[in-house]
């Protein structure tokens, strides 16, 4: 059977994921799985000249199993996202 | 001289008609702003080259001032001059869709510039009615009301499209060209591509009418003003060229956002990717490039255009690139996205193979086998190359992207 893929763009797009965050804004579960400790953390911007800009937190956290992971809060939509770093 | 469209006799010459939508890039830019209305507009200059302005409204025009000037004396002449930025691409769109409009009538057109359009009327009468009926079509399709001009040259259409009514066409006949010709303005040339560098010229030295100009004799004339010299005199005697109609052809085009800052090397890629995604549209058929259009819409309000004609057909993403580069260079300030489009198409790429390296050419053939395979399995982008575009953006899904593989 004839498969598609998709068509050629941007990789790397970040995928939305469930987080719980803390009354300071810090990740406390990411994906159902409760975090261990946020390694790092670090504030994204740019875009300023666009119609919509870019402004994002990002933490890269571990979590209880052990698995490393780069998630940001989208700070114009207040939405978390996941992403490969 | 008759002023309205009736019906030809029978032995009758070709009759050009001219459609001619005054100020349409001023249009476009504008917007249909309101309160622009009445006011001295013009398009302000695009950057990069000399500072000269754009079309300029009726209003601008009584201050003085003209298109083509330099910046600092159409601001002295009007001080309340209004300056607004050029949108090429908007006008190129709006010129496009016109043009689709009149070829909808089966006009076969010769587009001059941006507003400026010539069809031969023989042949359409039938299938309209008439002259008049072609004419009157031509004038409803399209959305601005144009002036309408015919007559036996493309020239004299010309001039009678200049003096005609909005909702009135021109006609002029072929036994009155001559004399109708030689008493229009000598600035009618300045619509003529080969011939506008001579207009400040011929007023300075005091021509006002085509007729005084053409009485000089065919000697004097290529003498002093070289060939456009040569040109003008034929043009105002009623002799011209014959049209050059377009053909129509599929429009293939493709753009693309720019995420971060536009730094040189971030343009270079996006146009890399852009050029790659162009050859690889199958509606190209396997067939060269001969121009493209590059264009950008840029920061602040307001597009770019470069129109880039290549040395020779060719199908060649690096050689196309590297063609392209140039003119990436001039783009006036910084981009939010770039858009590239194929004007004119080759003949279709020939397989051509090295003389001497067969091994190489076996193994490209068995690797360009492989491609078809798996594209064949996968679709068309089941194979692509991964591209570094901007390995420092702040947002990681800027950094790299996939674009065609073209074997």
């Amino acid at each position: 059977m004839r498969r598609h893929l998709a068509a050629p763009g941007p990789m790397n797009a970040p995928q939305p994921i469930g987080v719980q965050a803390s009354a300071r804004g810090r990740p406390i579960v990411v994906d159902g799985e409760p975090v261990e400790t946020v390694n790092n953390d670090w504030l994204g911007e740019d875009w300023w000249w666009r119609e919509v800009e870019l402004h994002r937190r990002y933490y890269e956290v571990i979590t209880i199993s052990g698995r490393r992971v780069v998630v940001f809060r989208d700070l114009l939509s207040d939405r978390w996202f996941s992403q490969r770093m | 001289m008759s002023s309205g469209a009736g019906r030809r006799g029978g032995n009758c010459g070709p009759l050009i008609v001219c459609m001619h939508i005054p100020r349409l890039a001023l249009r476009v830019a504008t917007g249909g702003a309101q309160e622009l209305l009445g006011r001295a507009v013009a398009i302000a200059p695009s950057g990069g080259g000399a500072m000269r302005i754009g079309e300029v409204s009726g209003r601008a025009e009584k201050e003085g001032v003209q298109a083509g000037m330099a910046l600092g004396e159409a601001l002295g002449r009007c001080r309340d001059l209004v300056l607004v930025p050029g949108d090429p691409i908007k006008v190129e769109q709006a010129w496009d869709q016109a043009a689709r409009a009149l070829e909808g009538i089966g006009a076969e057109l010769e587009m001059a510039r941006p507003g400026l359009a010539y069809f031969d009327l023989s042949g359409l009468e039938g299938i309209h009615g008439g002259e008049g009926e072609v004419i009157a079509a031509a004038g409803k399709a399209l959305v601005s009301p144009p002036r309408i001009g015919a007559g036996p040259t493309r020239f004299c259409a010309l001039a009678a499209a200049l003096e005609a009514r909005s909702r009135r066409a021109r006609v002029i006949r072929d036994r009155e060209a001559r004399r109708y010709l030689a008493s229009q303005p000598i600035s009618t040339l300045s619509y003529r591509e080969e011939t506008e560098q001579l207009v400040p010229a011929l007023e300075r030295f005091g021509f006002e009418q085509l007729g005084t100009f053409a009485a000089l004799g065919a000697k004097a004339v290529a003498d002093r003003f070289g060939e456009p010299g040569r040109l003008a005199r034929r043009l105002a005697l009623g002799h011209d060229t014959p049209l050059q109609v377009r053909r129509v052809e599929d429009r293939l085009q493709e753009s693309m956002k720019l995420a971060q800052e536009n730094s040189g090397l971030l343009l270079q890629r996006t146009l890399g990717v852009l050029v790659d995604r162009l050859l690889a549209r199958p509606e190209r058929r396997g067939r060269t490039i001969r121009a493209l259009i590059l264009s950008a819409e840029l920061v602040e309000r307001g597009t770019w255009r470069e129109h880039v004609v290549l040395r020779e057909a060719m199908a060649a993403s690096e050689r196309i690139l590297l063609a392209l580069s140039g003119s990436l260079g001039t783009l006036p300030e910084p981009a939010v996205s770039l858009g590239l489009a194929v004007e004119r198409f080759g003949p279709a790429t020939a397989d051509q193979t090295t003389l001497l390296d067969g091994e190489r050419t076996a193994r490209d053939r068995r690797r360009q086998r492989a491609v078809s395979q798996v594209q064949a399995l996968a679709g068309p982008h089941g194979l692509v190359r991964v591209l570094v575009v901007d390995p420092d953006s702040v947002a990681p899904e800027h950094r790299t992207i996939t674009a065609p593989w073209l074997g």
